[in-house]
């Protein structure tokens, strides 16, 4: 579905992203892992031309990018932004009905109100529909912006962080909304993500970022191991399986130099590690 | 997700968004209405008593005689021009500001934001001052307030090609620039004699005095073809660009060359108007936003509803203006601030969620 050959990215003179290929397959979701500055979200960015890389290529369906005009490219990728930032105060159906901006000339078509309905419907929100984006919670707007994406009719969607500002349940609620979505339509999906329990639950590929390369790539059980965690997000952690699930459980900052002060609930309790590891 | 009741009851799809549309049609409807009043308003308002029965008689032609004369000669070449300025001129800078603060996504945006007012008045305010200009005669003022004003978006667009068109590069620039023009005014202010200087400050305070209708069919055209191509072309694109560069891109709207472009209008249609009537404030920073508050944020709807309320805010503070210490004028700028700040606080403490 998405090639990325060679893709090398520099903002100026600081060099983030560097020779990284790797291809998402039609159908799945993909998680970008990496910490904070490994490059996933310039990465991501890369996907629908918000960046344009200066080395190597993205192609889609096999046609390299800089081939498709950006409003044919609006049409194929939907993008949800971390967090958005609101100026003037559009409802949540206008902003959704924006989505439908690759396809409509001044005019609207029925089907285009139709289809505004349907992303409306299909994320819940209804009756939220005449209310200022500015009255609504985080967990909501996420909502709404991802209904806008799904309004695009794309079959792609890139979402950025799409759980970073949520609380628990909010959290999962958008996991499986686009899980749900993902094999309901038909899609494929790059998720830049931080939080590895949920990557490892919900994905079917992750792509772990290390300082701009690419560190290594597979399904969760392959890339999530406690090497590749203390090398790239440099912690300590268990990995641990239950009913089928996947649990990564961080411990403790890996070596003294990361923060310099280990304290008492950074070092191994060994009594709590039995327990932890019978239950296992 | 949501309660089952709250989806039980929700109103979506087609059905809902014909009552949405009917809503705003009715508000422009009750606008329209208000345009009009205002209009006959100021057509017969004025030291000269001219009436409606008059103004009848006179499309009619049952009016004979000098008074006659008098009457149909002051309503023609010196009210109706007038009429038509202020709804050309409000209309053109309530347009202007809705695309700088879209584009900009700045709340604070108008024409003074990217200097355009600024460099308008030092024009008008070299020629008026020390009679340089690039044209003479009748030109002489309004030529070159207009050219500095392009200007001056000439001067923002080179700053943005070199750095990158992102609203705060824009945003700071145009402050930037219009601090320097407003030293220049400054300085001609400070070189003058008493005498001149009375000239600058009365043309800066703005008014539609000059309204003759030559003036209105120069204008017409610099403020109606950049309106037009904003409302037909561009609705989807603003839109876009207030939810952020990235989204717009996602969405297939180049953010960039779509600023640059929308600018590069706003500040045509804005030297236009400010050549001709000065520095008038106030309509183009907040005639967008009472619209905003009335009709929403979608620009479809929003821009032309936001050039009819800013030709009422500036036709009717004009009417005022002239009409409530006859014979005395008081300068349009002013009106329209004493007028427009107290409805739009009110607006705006009404409204849930304007602001964040």
């Amino acid at each position: 579905m998405i090639q990325i050959e060679h893709l090398s990215f520099a903002y100026e003179q600081r060099q983030v992203l560097q020779d990284i290929s790797f291809a998402v397959q039609e159908g799945q979701i993909l998680s970008l892992l990496g910490p904070n500055g490994s490059g996933k979200t310039t990465l991501l960015r890369c996907f629908n031309k918000i960046l344009r890389p200066q080395q190597g290529r993205i192609c889609l369906q096999g046609q390299p990018l800089e081939q498709i005009p950006l409003r044919h490219l609006a049409k194929l990728i939907g993008y949800v932004p971390q967090q958005e930032s609101v100026t003037f105060p559009f409802s949540v159906f206008e902003t959704v009905l924006m989505g439908r901006r690759p396809h409509v000339g001044w005019r609207l078509q029925p089907h285009d109100l139709e289809m505004v309905e349907e992303c409306l419907r299909a994320l819940h929100l209804e009756h939220l529909s005449q209310r200022r984006v500015t009255e609504l919670s985080g967990g909501e707007r996420q909502r709404v912006a991802l209904a806008r994406a799904l309004a695009q009719e794309p079959q792609v969607l890139l979402l950025d962080e799409p759980t970073s500002s949520l609380d628990l349940r909010h959290q999962l609620e958008v996991m499986e909304t686009v899980a749900a979505l993902v094999k309901s339509r038909g899609l494929t999906a790059v998720l830049a993500m931080h939080d590895l329990n949920l990557a490892a639950r919900f994905t079917d590929q992750i792509v772990m970022l290390h300082q701009g390369q690419l560190f290594c790539a597979g399904q969760p059980a392959a890339v999530l191991t406690r090497d590749n965690i203390r090398t790239v997000y440099g912690v300590e952690a268990d990995i641990h399986r239950r009913n089928g699930y996947f649990f990564v459980h961080p411990l403790r900052c890996a070596g003294a130099a990361r923060c310099g002060q280990p304290s008492q609930v950074c070092t191994p309790n060994p009594e709590r590690r039995s327990k932890i590891d019978s239950l296992a | 997700m949501s309660t089952p009741e709250k989806a039980a009851t929700a109103v979506v799809g087609p059905m809902h968004y014909r009552e949405v549309w009917r809503g705003k049609i009715s508000r422009y409807l009750l606008l329209l209405l208000l345009l009009l009043v205002v209009t006959v308003l100021a057509a017969t308002l004025g030291s000269a008593d001219i009436g409606l029965k008059d103004i009848a008689d006179l499309l009619l032609g049952r009016l004979a005689g000098p008074r006659a004369a008098a009457k149909a000669h002051i309503l023609w070449q010196i009210r109706l021009p007038r009429v038509a300025f202020g709804l050309i001129g409000g209309f053109g800078l309530a347009m202007a500001g809705t695309v700088m603060q879209a584009v900009l996504r700045n709340a604070l945006a108008s024409s003074y934001t990217l200097g355009v007012s600024a460099a308008a008045g030092f024009g008008a305010a070299l020629a008026i001052g020390l009679g340089w200009g690039l044209w003479g005669g009748k030109f002489l003022i309004i030529g070159n307030a207009f050219v500095c004003g392009l200007l001056s978006m000439a001067l923002v667009y080179g700053i943005a090609t070199l750095k990158g068109a992102r609203a705060g590069t824009l945003i700071l620039a145009g402050i930037a620039i219009s601090y320097l023009f407003s030293a220049l005014i400054a300085l001609v202010k400070y070189l003058v004699q008493h005498d001149v200087l009375a000239g600058i400050v009365f043309w800066l305070l703005g008014g539609l005095h000059l309204a003759t209708w030559d003036n209105v069919l120069l204008l017409l055209p610099i403020v109606l073809l950049p309106s037009l191509w904003l409302i037909l072309k561009c609705p989807w694109d603003l839109n876009a660009l207030s939810a952020g560069d990235e989204v717009a891109t996602s969405l297939g709207v180049h953010p960039e060359r779509t600023r640059i472009t929308v600018l590069v209008l706003a500040a045509l249609i804005t030297s236009g108007i400010v050549a001709f009537a000065g520095v008038i404030g106030f309509v183009c920073l907040v005639g967008p936003h009472m619209a905003r508050l009335i009709i929403g944020s979608d620009h479809r709807y929003l821009l032309p509803y936001a050039g009819l309320t800013g030709a009422l805010l500036l036709l009717g503070a004009d009417t005022v203006g002239r009409t409530i210490i006859q014979p005395t004028e008081l300068p349009v700028g002013i009106v329209t601030a004493l007028l427009g700040v107290p409805f739009f606080l009110h607006l705006l403490l009404r409204s849930r969620g304007y602001w964040e």
